[in-house]
């Protein structure tokens, strides 16, 4: 057990709490004072649920003096990006117009199932407003800071979702990835992230922003953890429309059983031009633990990102023209204006995306037929700093904002399941991500070679040192 | 007319049938933000997609 108990891993927490060699209500109190200490220098929490926490985990104290089960996550603190319902919080989305609303009347369904794990909600998070963003920073309630730099960036829209984690003030929070929220914060701050194929978990109890794209996910700085997250959360529920008819397909089982079998390739073409060295290195790393040397080709990659910009500017200014309308002050301005010219954008463009879009699937399915396993850098450079607004790639200028999500977003366009893996370079003081990326339904493989890599010690996810006062 | 004059336009002309106010302040963003997607759309227009090539969304009632 670590000194401090809320700085293990959820596997670890959950034993040390069902063997007695820690209460739940250590591990609370300990997550709850490490919030209290770290949070106003990381902006990564809106809401700390300090009595709901202590409370859940008086109950389950009390429930192993007498003998009952615990469940498999017992203990584990987790926060959630506050655009998820939890019960009697007021839910944010990241924007500060929405701090009039009612609080919610119930957890959302990933919420519910984690508590029924018994992981302890410690708080909701920090992130871009309407998830309109790759940053994570926030006019209204300010960025959320890198761990490992608080100079630097988290990434977004996820920002407070990596922050917590690469802070340990959180074993594992969720997120939702539309374009890549929860794998740039995972690239930028060194987690663990699993986006999920489409349809997999339920997205009831969450506030939307593009439907056809939308995705939930946890965050860890554990491999199993991601798996324990995965396989507790999956379950069918009426309430996302959306969600696939698929049966309980757990992770956790083969998670261990290695490569063998697997056929694994780089992402040649599209990936492998326009980012930082450092994007490029990361991948080289990864192939090299894994002995892989061929690459593949996703065939119109770029113009599966100009189909999901189109898409996702489309459906977010139509679910927010109402606000536009009404109350377009109240917006951040670097999410308002892109709403704005995605609500004058001809619908024939956002239409013309959804068929490119079934082209593509079926292209890159044939791709799977010879590949398990595609490896592609997650952002194309580390954090930039906070407020910075352009970058240079490749010798070319480019806006912050609008590239951060070039290698993330041609894969969430089709619902591809994607683990995240964190690489350090001798040297860096920030860590950058690679995708690995399988068909669809196969969250099994993705998980598998994240695990492989995390026990060759190619990849990890340490929690950044404290600042020093 | 040059793309940045019909963008212009077209935010003149489409903004109040939409319903919305563009204020002189955001009107460079949204105009640049308009031009980005106008190229990206001009990028998938570039790519030959069969007409009876069904869009990716399937309502199952």
């Amino acid at each position: 057990m670590s000194a401090s108990p809320s700085q293990s891993t959820c596997t670890q927490i959950a034993a040390d709490v069902h063997a007695g060699r820690v209460t739940a209500r250590a591990v609370a109190q300990d997550a709850l004072a490490r919030i209290a200490r770290l949070d106003p220098g990381l902006g990564a929490f809106t809401h700390v649920a300090a009595e709901r926490a202590l409370a859940q985990a008086d109950g389950i104290d009390a429930r192993r003096a007498r003998g009952e089960a615990l469940g498999p996550m017992a203990g584990a603190p987790f926060a959630v990006k506050n655009l998820f319902d939890v019960d009697a919080v007021t839910t944010l989305a990241g924007a500060k117009m929405m701090e009039t609303q009612p609080p919610a009347g119930a957890d959302a369904f990933l919420v519910r199932k984690l508590v029924a794990a018994d992981a302890v909600l410690v708080g909701a998070l920090n992130m871009g407003e309407f998830a309109y963003d790759f940053t994570g920073e926030n006019a209204h309630f300010g960025p959320s800071r890198n761990p490992h730099d608080p100079a630097h960036m988290t990434g977004g829209s996820s920002g407070g979702s990596g922050a917590a984690v690469a802070s340990g003030m959180a074993a594992l929070s969720l997120g939702s990835d539309t374009n890549g929220s929860i794998r740039v914060p995972s690239s930028f701050c060194g987690l663990f992230g699993l986006k999920p194929t489409y349809g997999r978990l339920s997205r009831a109890g969450t506030f939307p922003f593009v439907a056809s794209l939308d995705h939930l996910g946890p965050i860890a700085r554990a491999v199993d953890d991601l798996a324990l997250a995965y396989d507790v959360m999956q379950g069918a529920d009426a309430d996302d429309h959306a969600q696939a008819a698929r049966p309980f397909e757990p992770a956790s089982p083969a998670l261990a059983s290695g490569l063998a079998g697997l056929r694994i390739a780089t992402a040649g073409g599209y990936f492998a031009s326009g980012a930082d060295p450092a994007a490029y290195e990361a991948v080289a790393r990864v192939a090299k633990a894994l002995e892989v040397s061929r690459s593949v080709d996703l065939p119109e990659a770029g113009r599966a990102r100009a189909a999901a910009f189109l898409i996702t500017m489309s459906e977010g200014a139509a679910l927010h023209l109402d606000r536009l309308r009404t109350n377009a002050a109240a917006f951040d301005p670097d999410v308002r204006e892109r709403l704005m010219a995605g609500a004058l954008a001809p619908g024939a463009w956002a239409t013309r995306a959804h068929k490119f879009r079934r082209w593509y699937r079926e292209a890159v399915l044939r791709v799977f037929e010879h590949t398990d396993v595609i490896l592609a850098p997650a952002t194309p450079c580390r954090a930039p700093r906070i407020g910075q607004k352009m970058m240079t790639l490749e010798g070319k200028a480019l806006p912050v904002r609008a590239n951060l999500g070039m290698f993330t977003q041609p894969i969430s366009f089709i619902g591809l399941p994607v683990a995240t893996v964190p690489v350090w370079t001798e040297g860096e003081t920030l860590p950058i991500g690679v995708q690995i990326i399988a068909a669809p339904w196969r969250e099994d493989i993705a998980l598998r070679v994240a695990k492989a890599l995390e026990d060759m010690g190619a990849v990890r996810a340490p929690i950044a040192p404290e600042p020093h006062p | 007319m040059s793309d940045h004059a019909d963008i212009d336009a077209f935010i003149d002309a489409a903004a109040p049938v939409v319903g919305i106010e563009i204020p002189q302040a955001s009107r460079a963003d949204v105009r640049t933000n308009l031009e980005i997607a106008m190229n990206m759309a001009r990028l998938l227009e570039g790519f030959p997609l069969d007409e009876r090539t069904e869009p990716a969304p399937v309502f199952t009632p």
